[in-house]
């Protein structure tokens, strides 16, 4: 009971701490949470880019295109040798025709087409590679081009090594600069709690004097640098939701697929990021009044 | 009667080389009223940031309520001040709490609940005067009213002792008395009361047992 009453006294004097101070208070919740924002900003991002990854790996495809002479003994042949390759699991053949038909499908393609003499697309096989490894990938596509009747083979696999190398780049920064960001919210919160200490050490010295504890003199500074940093976590999650939502517009019209994996589930990261800004906050306020009431009692 | 306060040759060197303090002995048993007296620079103050372990012994030994002050680590001190009633210049009154709030401040600390301390805070200021003045900012208040408040602040944890250092400074005649005569009201239910003055007069009118310093050294320890 008696610890409860030493915390709500803590939360009253934290409310008095930061109506004291309510422009410094404010600030360091504005710079925390700016802190705090990078990182998450970065993390959400390389997620997205991570989890189209993930969906276009579920089916690592190779594009066959047969020879435009080819006939239906020469696609039979090809598809045989395709499908007796290790790591090709499927095959399915698209017919020049219905490739053509596909892309007449698209937006602006019909009249585009409309002014062709006849179908300059070829037959092609696409086959399902069973694992999206890059180099089992290029191994396969490299035998894929000696098949007779194979005269050119495009493989999605490459790209999509290379989107996830810069995904993993960037979720890499992200960690990067979580760390460097997570320092700097401890040091910035660190000095808030030393400033404000300063402001207050009449206070502080009194108490001492009064027979408060280290613990009771450091409390309420340590629960406001906890306030803090939660107000800043929800801070950094508001920031990152608002550029989220701006880089979704931005993208949506062309890669509406990726603006849509840019939409982060919200009450996870607000939790996450107010747990942080709260451990972090706390982290910094401790250090800053760890040798308060050791400091000389009376000024 | 035991002794709730007792020196065995003490001696007290601040950093530059001046002795506060030298070779002192004496007792105070429980319930007394001492005055500690003396021009200014005989060791009043530092006897009574002995007793209170804002300042540790150089040489022998502080003992309070049994404790050694001296040997008390600053985990256990807490404990030995909040027993203790302190009127002292260095505990001044802060200005940004009421007067409510300032008087308060003993009991949160040892974690006293809202309702207890309400009650103990408006008795606490009734006792000293000071009755329904618990919103007043100590600044609105005069210098006798503002020693009163922090006399209230020193009783309200009901101290075994309580130390004051030049309580009756810069007060007039009909203020000195009016806080001396608290003092002897709380001595009378049994408090042991120690004063710092040099006030002769506020000490003529209410006289005590005297402990005379001067220049560090116990002159005279007056009689128990």
């Amino acid at each position: 009971m008696k610890a409860l009453r030493a915390y709500a006294h803590a939360l009253r004097r934290a409310w008095a701490i930061a109506r004291s101070t309510p422009l410094l208070s404010l600030l360091v919740v504005v710079a925390l949470a700016t802190a705090l924002a990078l990182p998450m900003f970065a993390a959400a991002v390389a997620e997205g880019a991570l989890a189209a990854v993930d969906r276009i790996d579920a089916k690592p495809t190779v594009s066959v295109f047969l020879v435009a002479q080819a006939g239906a003994k020469e696609r039979e042949s090809a598809e045989r040798a395709l499908r007796a390759l290790p790591g090709v699991a499927a095959v399915r053949f698209v017919s020049r025709d219905a490739a053509l038909a596909e892309l007449a499908a698209l937006e602006g393609m019909g009249d585009l087409l409309a002014g062709l003499d006849g179908n300059p697309l070829p037959d092609t096989l696409v086959a399902t590679l069973s694992d999206a490894d890059p180099g089992t990938a290029a191994a396969v596509t490299g035998r894929i081009r000696s098949i007779p009747g194979v005269a050119n083979v495009q493989s999605d696999v490459a790209w999509v090594a290379r989107l996830a190398a810069i995904a993993r780049a960037i979720r890499w920064v992200g960690v990067l600069l979580g760390a460097l960001m997570a320092a700097a919210v401890v040091a910035a919160t660190f000095a808030a709690a030393r400033l404000q200490a300063l402001t207050h050490r009449q206070a502080i010295a009194v108490s001492t004097l009064l027979g408060a504890t280290r613990r009771w003199v450091a409390r309420p500074y340590v629960v406001h640098g906890v306030l803090q940093g939660a107000a800043a976590g929800l801070g950094a999650a508001a920031i990152v939701a608002a550029a989220l939502a701006g880089l979704g517009g931005i993208l949506r019209p062309t890669f509406p697929a990726i603006a849509d994996l840019l939409a982060v589930p919200a009450l996870p990261w607000t939790l996450a990021a107010v747990g942080v800004g709260a451990l972090l906050g706390y982290a910094g306020a401790w250090l800053a009044t760890r040798d308060l009431s050791s400091q000389p009692a009376v000024a | 009667m035991s002794a709730t306060i007792r020196f065995a040759g003490v001696t007290k060197r601040y950093p530059g080389g001046h002795d506060a303090l030298v070779d002192a002995s004496f007792e105070l048993g429980e319930g007394e009223f001492v005055y500690l007296t003396g021009p200014s620079g005989a060791g009043k103050s530092t006897v009574l940031k002995l007793v209170a372990g804002i300042e540790r012994p150089t040489q022998g030994t502080v003992f309070v309520n049994q404790q050694n002050v001296g040997r008390l680590t600053a985990r256990s001190l807490p404990w030995l001040r909040r027993n203790l009633g302190l009127v002292m210049p260095e505990l001044g009154l802060l200005d940004d709490r009421t007067v409510g709030d300032n008087v308060r401040l003993p009991l949160d600390i040892a974690g006293v609940d809202r309702a207890d301390a309400g009650r103990r805070v408006r008795a606490a200021l009734e006792k000293v005067g000071l009755a329904g003045r618990e919103r007043h900012k100590p600044l609105a208040l005069s210098g006798g009213e503002q020693q009163r408040v922090a006399i209230a602040r020193a009783v309200v944890n009901r101290p075994s002792v309580l130390l004051a250092d030049e309580p009756t400074a810069n007060l007039d005649r009909v203020a000195a008395d009016a806080v001396l005569g608290l003092f002897r009201d709380f001595h009378a239910v049994g408090v042991t009361v120690v004063i710092a003055t040099h006030d002769a007069g506020a000490m003529a009118r209410h006289d005590a047992r005297r402990i005379a310093l001067d220049r560090g050294r116990v002159l005279d320890a007056g009689a128990a």
